[in-house]
């Protein structure tokens, strides 16, 4: 297939994955402190879980350049310095928290200088994005995927396919979250369940409901991106028993 | 009006059970969902989460007087991290398995709400000794939070308990406890559980009085 | 009283700069030493999470040479008694790393022993792929390997978990092959 659609493919497959199949908040479970709290008002779900997404694609870019660049084991530029093979990767995490803040500064600036009114209804919960489990937590995968280094290790492109996936699912969870909530008003709750434990009930549930796209990764990726049938079958099949002769 | 600090054995006290962190406070669910698919995994958290607390608490405590107010998050979080880190390394050293089986949890610690909570509400206004107290305390009542948790996923989901089968052989496991949906049913069942003893407690209190 | 003012700033600053830098000191030299201490265990049990497997899927093993993702088995006198391969493939839900051991048998070889490193499948179903008696199907019956009744038999509840091993380690057996071949040679 051509070599362009082959990793925009992929790249898709990334964000499905991350979005759907792995979502962020009902399969890894981080993300849970804003999930639990989120407003009854879908637009601001909504808005919350765009900022989310926004700060973990920033911050994805810079602990991608960051760890593949400068903290993984043998990374280019340390090893270059100190002309042998480095290993900062000690520093990942303290790196990551830095990151982040500075990312979370950044995007609360702009929407204070472009979306006041969404400035103020935001209040408090903006600076708290920083301690969201979301954000340290893409960072951490990205890191397992590009620590090792070689051919396989993630592109800037893998990277922030991952980090827009999983804000995506995020919001998709708060918003789905915020709308129940919103109904959830009119029922007749019983009161040792009201608040949270109902909100962690109904959060099974759409766990349960996500857990049906298990599987779904593979079947895509066997669909679009098919490995030869039966190659390795026949390679192994047609080995021809050792005759003395020099292989051409 | 002057309110007077908690002392030290308050702090170990109240951390324990009327101060919980996971059922009274609901802070640091992430990890409270996420290792409790078996007690082993809970454990480590649990001594890990202490370590770092404990470390944490007892640092910013004697630093508490030099902080200056407005970059105090900043420095909590980077000084909470530094400990994350040798907890992380310490654990991949000498119990790789379980290291593993925790993965990117560890690491979560950071933003553990829990950590942050206490050293601002009592490391940064406290001595050494309550700071100290308070940490055990509050990583007490978070281990007995995911004690319970884990001990009702794992022998429901895997009929064991530490890894060792303890319902008969041939019960059927419910898998889906050791899923996602198990965690979070059975944090809202247990949380609900404990309210309704709360108001029920509620209730014959006001109608004695 | 402006310069008494000026002067309580930059004490105070130069207070908060004196404080960060004994930090980033303090946590520098922690984890420093952490890092020289620590980081060598780290990487021998990565290394010997594969190669404490090996002397159970080739008998006769005291000893290994690897390189890479290949591994060689070597017997007492560093005579070769077996390879094992590691081979990856993507399973129903994620990832499945198995090391595929082999013996010389003839001009042939012959697989010795299949161990799954690591899985993600649905606990009780697609994670039976671990149990020893099912693994222990591909050396009874001879490769190439299809999930069938003349080969291997699919797990109940696991069909595509079980496809996966097999398709991992059919992946394997080329490997093994060019091993072999390098040797007789």
């Amino acid at each position: 297939m051509h070599p362009f659609l082959d990793t925009l493919g992929q790249l898709l497959l990334i964000v499905t994955g991350a979005a759907l199949i792995n979502n962020f908040v009902l399969h890894y479970f981080v993300g849970i402190c804003p999930f639990v709290g989120v407003s009854r008002r879908v637009d601001l779900a909504f808005s919350m879980g765009c900022a989310v997404t926004f700060v973990v694609s920033i911050a994805a870019l810079f602990s991608w350049t960051l760890t593949a660049l400068i903290l993984r084991p043998g990374a280019p530029i340390p090893s270059a310095i100190l002309g042998r093979p480095s290993d900062l990767s000690i520093l990942n995490y303290l790196a990551y928290i830095v990151v982040i803040a500075a990312s979370v500064q950044f995007v609360e600036m702009y929407i204070r200088r472009y979306f006041p009114n969404l400035y103020k209804s935001f209040g408090v919960y903006l600076p708290l994005i920083t301690t969201n489990c979301a954000i340290l937590f893409a960072c951490l995968e990205i890191m397992k995927h590009v620590q090792g280094g070689g051919p396989e290790a993630w592109s800037l492109a893998q990277a922030l396919s991952l980090a827009i996936g999983g804000g995506i699912g995020f919001t998709l969870a708060i918003v789905l979250m915020s709308g129940l909530r919103q109904e959830m008003d009119f029922c007749d709750v019983p009161k040792p369940f009201v608040g949270i434990p109902v909100v962690m009930i109904v959060a099974g549930i759409l766990a349960t409901a996500f857990l049906g796209f298990t599987g779904v990764e593979k079947s895509l990726e066997d669909r679009f991106f098919p490995d030869e049938p039966d190659q390795a079958n026949q390679v192994a099949a047609k080995a021809e028993p050792l005759t003395g002769e020099v292989p051409q | 009006m002057s309110t007077e600090l908690p002392t030290a054995g308050e702090r170990f006290i109240r951390g324990v059970l009327p101060e919980n962190p996971v059922f009274r406070q609901l802070l640091g669910l992430c990890p409270v969902l996420a290792v409790t698919a078996s007690l082993v995994s809970a454990w480590t958290m649990a001594g890990a989460v202490l370590f770092v607390l404990l470390c944490a608490n007892v640092l910013i405590s004697l630093l508490r007087h030099l902080i200056a107010p407005h970059l105090r998050i900043v420095l909590f979080t980077l000084i909470i991290a530094g400990f994350v880190t040798v907890a992380d390394r310490t654990l991949a050293a000498f119990a790789y398995p379980l290291s593993k089986l925790l993965g990117p949890y560890i690491p979560l610690i950071i933003v553990n709400s829990i950590i942050i909570c206490r050293c601002e509400v009592c490391a940064s206004n406290q001595g050494v000794g309550p700071a100290a107290a308070d940490a055990v305390g509050q990583s007490l009542g978070f281990g007995l939070a995911l004690s319970a948790i884990a001990a009702v996923r794992e022998l429901l989901g895997a009929g064991s308990l530490l890894g060792f089968r303890v319902l008969p052989e041939g019960s059927p496991d419910w898998v889906i406890m050791v899923l996602p949906p198990g965690a979070f049913f059975t944090f809202g069942l247990l949380l609900a559980g404990l309210t309704a003893f709360r108001i029920h407690r509620e209730n014959r209190a006001t109608r004695f009085s | 009283m402006k310069p008494k003012i000026i002067f309580l700033v930059w004490g105070r600053v130069l207070q908060q700069a004196i404080l960060l830098v004994g930090l980033a000191l303090g946590f520098g030299t922690l984890l420093g030493a952490v890092q020289s201490s620590l980081q060598p265990r780290i990487n021998e049990n990565k290394r010997m999470e594969t190669e404490s497997r090996i002397p159970e899927l080739v008998p006769g093993c005291e000893s290994v040479e690897t390189t890479g993702e290949n591994y060689l088995a070597l017997g007492g006198d560093s005579q070769l008694v077996g390879w094992v391969v590691k081979s990856v493939e993507g399973g129903f839900a994620g990832p499945v790393e198995v090391l595929v051991g082999a013996i010389p048998d003839g001009d042939e070889y012959r697989v010795s022993g299949v161990y799954v490193l690591s899985q993600t499948e649905t606990p009780g179903l697609g994670n039976c792929i671990e149990s020893p008696e099912w693994l222990s199907k591909f050396t009874t019956h001879p490769h190439p390997y299809r999930v069938g009744d003349d080969s291997i038999d699919g797990l109940t509840g696991a069909t595509i978990s079980s496809e996966t091993v097999v398709k991992a380690v059919n992946k394997a057996l080329p490997r093994i092959r060019t091993m072999q071949k390098e040797r007789v040679q």
